[in-house]
Order: structure tokens, then C-alpha cells, then sequence
């Protein structure tokens, strides 16, 4: 049953207003990937059974560029090695990736050369991000907001991508509103009407809420899949700045611990004196 | 054909005459399409119209890709355990247990104080969710209700029958139970 638990919570994700693009190939790569190494409950038959449902339904979905937004969010770097060699209907996902570039690219050499040149700096680069890197939980869109600048051509291609949703979950809450505004009592509105109506409300409802892309975070049930994997992210104290080159190591905050300890009483004095004489002009 | 006429139609009266297709003129570069296209991707659920319709969409340049819902395809997955014999069986259980418990008025007053008593000492009981189609990956949630109200279900079984042992009801869920330890409190009040 843990398997179940762990395919609800995904779909519980998946669903979510603001999931990224690349959580589709993310979690259904890491969920067959589980099956290989952990869920050693399941007999092997049931195993490989969820695996082929697993591949069956993806391909259904899957579109190159749903790859490429794969490959573009830093929080999945652990699991893209591991997936490399494995056939999603009968294509492995650098191959898709390939076909998202060529995709994009259109008869533009030029443009096709820029993005490969791209892409291969953005894997370079993370492939040496550690596992528990600053910002591995931001949403990828902002990620990239913050730290894409190194990849210009990339980077527009991934804003665009992050700003899609991965479930069709969000239009069918739409519906849902169209339900409280196409009432029973109120069966003869006219459709153009009742369409308006339905997008005030839930656009209200949506304007109403905290920036979803700013407050995301990810799940509880990504990390329990990474961790399933033996990639979980453990904290890690940050490298140290390299030594500055004219030996002057060791002139650290220690050295000036002692004139905070002198300085901050008697600045403190000074404000408290400004603020009882009245001249304290803030 | 018709069809995308008519979608084309549509668009160029609900956005003022632009349309969607604008951004694919061949004038110019790639780039710059891409710049232009309002539309990057259409995303709908995975029946055979709907992925029809996608096509059509890309077809006539509304958008510039298109691709199928992921959740529904999960949902999809979970269907398909529904039908491996394990998850199978321990669906038919769960149904069974949650409709006798639901739809027999005895049993749910009988189950109700032995939930809250347990519930109160900090256990996590739901309620019983019966299966629902429509609900995403309801097999998951049924079963998961099942087992998290397993105690109270042995609990007041063993109230009805004391000569029998709690573990020898549902023993085929019983290696479900076993995964996870119930905390030192927990047992602590089930032993009182």
C-alpha cells in the first residue's frame, strides 16, 4: 500500500495550481525508478505490471517539450542520470530533449546553435550543484528568474515553460465555479453572461491569494520520492570563501569582536540620551 | 476543416483580430515567433477527442505544442493497479468494509465511539471513504481509510466477539498494519 500512497500524493501534487511543467516527467521518472529499488513489498509480476502501466500512461502525455522543462529544473538534477537510459515508448529522454531543441529551433540555425550551446552549460553547471543547493526548493520559474542569467537564449525558454501547469486540474476547478454560478434557481442565464460571471469569481479568487509561484515550495511527496532513491538533500555547511591572497588569514569577525563589545554600549547610550533629550529625529 | 475555421473565427472575434496563428509568419526569425506566440502550450485530459483536438490546435498554429494531463494520467495508473490482483482484492475488502460500516446503522454507531476514543489519544482515523470514480485515485483513498481506521474496525469487532483475538479480523491486511508500528501510546490505549 505504500506504492498507492505514494501515486496519490504524486497525483495530489501534480494537481496543485502552482506545480511546474517538469513535475509530470519528474515524478512518473522517479515513480518507476522507486519500483527498481524500493516498494520491496510488491511481488516482481505486480512490479512490473505498474511499471508498463506507468510507461503505457505517460506516453499518452508526453510531448518533447515536457522533457526539456524536465531537464530544466534543477530540483530533479539527482534523478536525470539515472533516467537517462530508461525507454519511455521506445525513446530514451535525452532523445526527446534533442527533438524538444530541434523543435524550438525550427530552420534557425543560429538560434538552434545558441540553445544547444545553452542547454550543455546549464547541464554542465548542474550537474555540479550539490544535493541540497540554495534554492532547490524554489519554483524552477523563479529559479530561473534569480539565477538564469549565465544562459540567456535558455532562459526565456524555460520562463515560458515554467509558466505552464502540468494537470488540467486547474480548468476543471473553473468548472466547478461555473457550477455555483449556472445554479438550479438560476437556469435561464444566458451562456455569455454565466461565462463572465464564472470568470469574476474565480479570478477573484485567484487575485485574492498569495503569489502562489513566490510561496511554493516543494512537496512533501517529491522529497519522499528522491528520498526513496537514496537522494534526499542533506544540509551542508557551506564551502568557505577562498583565502584572500595577501596572508592576511585568520582577520576574521574574532579580530573585531572587541571594538562591537566597546562601540555598541555606548552607541546604545547615545540613542537612548537622543530619544530622552527629544532630538532623535526619526 | 470547417472546424478550424470556425476555432479561427472565434478567437479573431473574442481578441479583437488578432489570432493565435499570427506569430507563425515565416517573415520572421524563429526567435521571434517564439516571442510573439501567445499561446505555448495547451494541456487537456487524454480521451480520443480531446487528443484530437490538440492536434487540431497545433495543427492550425493556436498553440505551439500540446500535451496530455498528467494527474489524469496518474488517476489512469491507479486504475490500472485496480486491476492487478493485490491491490484488486485489497480494493474489494476495503469497498466491503466501508459500505457494511456505512450503510448499516448499527455497526456505525458501534465503530463511532471506538474511532473518537482512539482519535482522542491522538490517533489519525478519517472517516470512511467509500470508492468514488471520480475522485483522483480513489482506490488509494479507500484503502488508505481502511487502514488507518483499522484499530477501531478490530476494535469493535472484538467488542462484539470477545473470545476472539483482534488480529483475526482482515488477517490479509495485516502485513499493511505490521509496515508501521503503532506508536508507544497508541498501544498503551489500546491495551486499556
Amino acid at each position: 500500500m505504500p506504492f498507492l500512497k505514494a501515486l496519490a500524493s504524486s497525483v495530489a501534487v501534480l494537481e496543485a495550481d502552482a506545480a511546474p511543467l517538469s513535475s509530470a516527467v519528474g515524478i512518473f521518472s522517479a515513480l518507476r525508478l522507486c519500483l527498481d529499488q524500493s516498494f520491496a513489498e510488491l511481488p516482481v509480476a505486480a512490479r512490473s505490471s505498474i511499471q508498463g502501466s506507468l510507461g503505457r500512461r505517460l506516453s499518452l502525455i508526453q510531448d518533447p517539450l515536457l522533457v526539456l522543462a524536465f531537464y530544466l529544473d534543477p530540483f530533479w538534477c539527482p534523478v536525470r542520470q539515472r533516467v537517462a537510459a530508461m525507454q519511455w515508448d521506445g525513446t530514451t529522454l535525452p532523445t526527446l530533449r534533442g527533438r524538444a531543441v530541434e523543435f524550438l529551433a525550427g530552420d534557425d540555425a543560429s538560434y538552434s546553435l545558441r540553445l544547444s550551446r545553452d542547454l550543455a552549460a546549464f547541464l554542465t553547471y548542474a550537474e555540479q550543484l550539490p544535493v541540497a543547493f540554495a534554492g532547490r526548493d524554489l519554483h524552477p520559474a523563479q529559479w530561473w528568474v534569480l539565477m538564469g542569467e549565465p544562459f540567456p537564449t535558455l532562459r526565456v525558454v524555460a520562463l515560458r515553460l515554467f509558466a505552464l501547469p502540468p494537470s488540467a486540474a486547474g480548468g476543471e476547478r473553473a468548472f466547478k465555479t461555473a457550477k455555483l454560478v449556472h445554479t438550479a434557481v438560476r437556469n435561464r442565464l444566458d451562456p455569455a453572461k454565466a461565462d463572465m460571471q464564472t470568470r469574476i469569481m474565480f479570478n477573484s479568487a485567484q487575485l485574492a491569494r498569495a503569489d502562489i509561484i513566490a510561496s511554493y515550495g516543494r512537496s512533501c511527496a517529491e522529497h519522499m520520492l528522491l528520498e526513496r532513491l537514496g537522494m534526499a538533500a542533506v544540509d551542508q555547511a557551506p564551502a568557505a570563501p577562498p583565502a584572500p591572497a595577501d596572508g592576511t588569514e585568520g582577520a576574521g569577525e574574532e579580530d573585531y569582536a572587541g571594538d562591537i563589545e566597546e562601540v555598541a554600549p555606548a552607541a546604545f547610550d547615545a540613542i537612548v540620551e537622543g530619544v530622552v533629550n527629544g532630538d532623535d529625529n526619526e | 476543416m470547417e472546424l478550424t475555421q470556425g476555432l479561427q473565427a472565434r478567437l479573431a472575434a473574442r481578441y479583437g483580430g488578432a489570432t493565435f496563428s499570427d506569430w507563425a509568419d515565416p517573415g520572421h526569425t524563429r526567435e521571434n515567433q517564439l516571442a510573439l506566440c501567445w499561446i505555448w502550450g495547451l494541456v487537456t485530459d487524454n480521451p480520443t477527442p480531446m487528443r484530437l483536438m490538440r492536434r487540431l490546435a497545433v495543427d492550425t498554429k493556436v498553440c505551439l505544442f500540446s500535451y496530455g494531463c498528467a494527474a489524469h494520467a496518474g488517476n489512469l495508473v491507479a486504475k490500472d493497479l485496480a486491476l492487478i490482483e493485490l491491490f484488486k482484492s485489497a480494493l474489494l475488502d476495503s469497498v466491503a468494509v466501508g459500505v457494511f460500516f456505512t450503510r448499516s446503522t448499527r455497526a456505525g454507531a458501534l465503530l463511532a465511539p471506538n474511532a473518537q476514543q482512539l482519535r482522542n489519544a491522538g490517533a489519525k482515523i478519517g472517516s470512511l471513504d467509500l470508492y468514488s470514480r471520480t475522485r483522483w485515485v480513489g482506490e488509494a483513498a479507500t484503502i488508505t481509510s481502511v487502514l488507518a481506521n483499522l484499530l477501531a474496525l478490530r476494535r469493535t469487532l472484538t467488542d462484539m466477539n470477545p473470545q476472539r483475538h483482534a488480529s483475526a479480523y482482515f488477517p490479509e491486511l495485516r502485513p499493511s498494519l505490521t509496515a508501521r508500528p503503532p506508536s508507544r501510546h497508541w498501544l498503551s490505549v489500546c491495551r486499556s
